[in-house]
């Protein structure tokens, strides 16, 4: 017996079933083959392109706090932007990765206690999380070794990596408050909700980030008011070993350490099969014959061809349903809102591009809306293909549908139900500061163009029927990132390009127009080509 | 004309070869029970027949049409209830009708009626509106066998269907298939309950590590191994040379 099941078994901890359970999730990881073809790729390739992003964007935090003077604002910055990260995390892939709702049908009735069952998901959870910490701050932490020395580093490695288990165990908390005290149907919308809520604030946070950065970069400490922010309390820890003793920074330290041990007490025995149970039933909102009976009957008559009926039909049912599925799609929500906050924050991100010299800054004032409009096709196309239920997709592979057709349902279904309704609200908010209907029609065209062959490069790359892949662990969080990061940088450069140089002249914005659109009509013949061909290929994942 | 032809067709995983050259043919009107051990490749055959997956090798029709060559006319004249039972749960059992009627091009008003009818034959018209979700194992498995004979298909491929029925709809559902074969449909019906195989299977296929190993009616295939049951004849046929060794030689390593 080895140290580890020493210690296991001392804890009432079965170590033969504990090692099983945690290695079971990196096997299935490994085993489950790539989602869109029949070759032996394995998904893990997925994780490791994202946790590739993840040790980009650490390096990127870390050059930014480069500049920073004092190590309390640099740690505070850091923190926030990973403690945000991980709590984002754990709530995206809470049903996928911490509990699943499997586990009660396939571990129910086997003989594992509630520890064990409990210190594997645990194990498995802290080596997530410390896997995230170390991508996301270990950069920052060598620039805080050669910037501030090797105490202050030591005191943000210590801080990042309790404040990320705090965080992490804080939201396990919560979820399992919620699944002990709330009706199994209302979990997953509270769930959701609370996923929008976290959307706000992260979201929130990269809008106003770029405003206040330099205003914040050059104060010597955080600021007494961010003593209300957990956040602030880890980097408290770092701000003591740098010399600096203040009653702010002594109360913020005391609070993470009461914080990081009021938490660990607190999460004993959170997590047991009960749960998953709970969860499983959660996902299964019951409702009653007599709301059924109310229901008001949707007509999809209106769609001229048969699969536009079928997919409208399934994509609507699930999108009102299906809670998981509905919150992805309304998580999109909170860009449109903080950016027509900022836009009321003096206007300056919403100014008229036919009036004004359209420069890179001022586009990048307006980053959010911009990036909304790729961000928000690449979400849904994501959600509507990978999907928990995508073993009932065998109905639309015995069917005699053409798939290259049932895909390029898919494909006008999201442009006319989200993304031409998507597009009416920005036009709605341009026409708020611009006040010319012309210019607002304008815009939006290219804005909508631009939107659509996006789409139709999405679908080209990866063509899927709807929800007939599943979903992979850590495969939201990964698109999210990569959307946010690559595309965006892409795409603005490309619309603040297309504005400064087709704007100006009528016969330019014109020309342009008439460009876009002739790419669009090209790729969605190629598409129209490839999505046969590949329509004949693929098979059935389930 | 025979409604399933199968030539050397063959379905391989990397190395491993689910499906080795089956070859066999089946008859307008004919009731095939399709049996084999776990893991025979039961479920990949009628997967490929059904198109859901390509054969990696030989060729194959149904109903008149290659499955390769022309899979959606296949699929206009086949009917299929898979062992998962997999459905669009958030949809209602009408809703999913419907969309089944949509993906089949049938007309709007003949699908509705028949929905009607084959719900109120399997009971389910009162709770027609209600989530699937809300549903137990037998109602989901009725509306799956309700979507497969929506559009009155030719051939029917059923694996595991009475999987959760209840005595009633059981019976119901085997008279129903009964009359549909003396219609000259056929029917290829895939099981482990060899009881209801024997009885209801004019026809026996065995299949067993991706090879047909028998085929014949259920009396012929008992004779040719020289026992009296069909049940007999699958042991001895798929590996399992003695029932009660086999059993003693399980209780013995049990109570090593």
């Amino acid at each position: 017996m080895n140290v580890i099941d020493r210690i296991l078994s001392r804890l009432d901890i079965d170590p033969r079933q504990w090692r099983a359970l945690v290695g079971m999730p990196f096997k299935l990881l490994k085993r489950r083959k790539s989602a869109f073809s029949s070759n032996d790729r394995s998904s893990a390739n997925n994780l490791w392109v994202g946790l590739f992003i993840y040790g980009v964007m650490g390096i990127m935090f870390a050059n930014m706090i480069a500049t920073v003077k004092t190590a309390g604002v640099a740690s505070f910055f850091v923190l926030n932007f990973i403690l945000i990260f991980i709590a984002m995390s754990i709530l995206l892939e809470f049903g996928v990765a911490i509990v699943y709702p499997e586990d009660i049908s396939v571990l129910g009735h086997r003989p594992i206690s509630s520890r064990t069952y409990f210190a594997s998901k645990m194990a498995i959870v802290i080596a997530a999380i410390l896997l995230y910490a170390t991508l996301l701050g270990g950069p920052s932490v060598v620039t805080f070794l050669v910037k501030f020395g090797i105490a202050p580093a030591f005191a943000l490695f210590f801080a990042i990596i309790s404040g990320s288990l705090s965080t992490g165990m804080l939201m396990i908390i919560i979820y399992t408050v919620l699944v002990r005290y709330t009706k199994p149907e209302k979990v997953q919308n509270i769930m959701g909700y609370t996923q929008l809520l976290f959307s706000f604030i992260f979201y929130g946070g990269y809008i106003m980030l770029p405003g206040k950065a330099h205003e914040f970069f050059a104060a010597a400490t955080p600021g007494a008011w961010t003593i209300i922010l957990p956040t602030s309390w880890f980097a408290s820890i770092v701000s003591l070993v740098s010399g600096e003793w203040t009653m702010v920074n002594v109360t913020g330290c005391s609070l993470s350490i009461f914080m990081f041990m009021g938490i660990f007490y607190l999460i004993g025995g959170r997590i047991s099969l009960t749960y998953s149970d709970t969860i499983a039933k959660a996902a299964i909102p019951i409702a009653s014959l007599a709301l059924a009976a109310k229901r008001r009957r949707f007509d999809f008559h209106f769609f001229r061809r048969a699969e536009d009926r079928a997919i409208a039909m399934l994509i609507i049912r699930q999108f009102r349903y299906d809670v998981k599925f509905k919150m992805a799609i309304l998580s999109i929500l909170p860009l449109i809102v903080l950016y027509l906050y900022q836009g009321l924050q003096g206007g300056k991100g919403i100014c008229d591009p036919f009036l004004v010299n359209i420069t890179m800054e001022k586009f990048g004032a307006s980053t959010l809306l911009y990036l909304a409009v790729i961000l928000f096709p690449a979400l849904l196309k994501k959600e509507i293909t990978q999907n928990d239920i995508y073993q009932a997709s065998w109905v639309l592979f015995a069917s005699p549908v053409d798939r290259g057709n049932v895909m390029l349902s898919v494909y006008r279904m999201l442009i006319r139900a989200f993304v031409l309704p998507y597009i009416i609200i920005i036009a709605l908010i341009f026409l708020w500061f611009y006040k010319n209907p012309l210019h607002v029609f304008m815009h939006v065209m290219v804005l909508f163009l631009f939107c659509d062959i996006f789409l139709l490069i999405l679908f080209f790359i990866k063509p899927a029927l709807p929800f007939s892949l599943p979903r992979e662990i850590g495969d939201r969080i990964t698109a999210f990132m990569i959307t946010i990061s690559v595309g965006s940088i892409f795409f603005l450069a490309l619309m603040a390009m297309f504005a400064k140089l087709l704007y100006p002249a009528l016969w330019t914005y014109l020309t342009g127009v008439a460009v876009l659109l002739s790419i669009s009509l090209l790729l969605r013949y190629l598409l129209e080509k490839r999505l046969k061909k590949v329509g004949e290929q693929l098979e059935f994942q389930g | 004309m025979k409604t399933i032809v199968l030539q050397q067709m063959t379905k391989s995983y990397g190395k491993k070869e689910a499906v080795k050259a089956l070859s066999f043919s089946v008859e307008p009107g004919e009731i095939i029970g399709f049996l084999g051990p776990n893991g025979a490749g039961k479920s990949t055959t009628i997967k490929m027949l059904t198109c859901l997956i390509r054969p990696s090798g030989g060729s194959a029709s149904v109903a008149g049409y290659d499955i390769m060559q022309n899979p959606i006319e296949v699929k206009q004249r086949i009917g299929y209830v898979p062992e998962s039972g997999a459905l669009f749960e958030t949809l209602s059992a009408i809703e999913y009708l419907r969309f089944v009627a949509e993906l089949h091009n049938l007309d709007r008003a003949m699908a509705e009626q028949r929905a009607e009818e084959f719900l109120t034959l399997f009971g389910l018209w009162p709770e027609k509106d209600q989530r699937m979700q809300e549903y137990s194992k037998g109602m989901k498995q009725k509306v799956l066998i309700c979507s497969a004979l929506l559009h009155n298909p030719e051939v029917l491929f059923l694996d595991e269907p009475l999987n959760g029925l209840d005595a009633n709809a059981a019976s119901i559902f085997k008279e129903v298939l009964r009359q549909l074969a003396a219609q000259g449909k056929t029917i290829f019906f895939c099981s482990h309950i060899l009881d209801v195989v024997e009885k209801f299977c004019q026809r026996i296929m065995i299949i067993d590590h991706g090879t047909l190993i028998t085929d014949g009616t259920p009396a012929e295939i008992a004779r040719s191994v020289g026992v009296e049951t069909l049940e007999d004849a699958f042991c001895s046929l798929t590996g399992v040379r003695n029932v009660k060794d086999s059993a003693l030689d399980f209780l013995q390593a049990m109570d090593r």
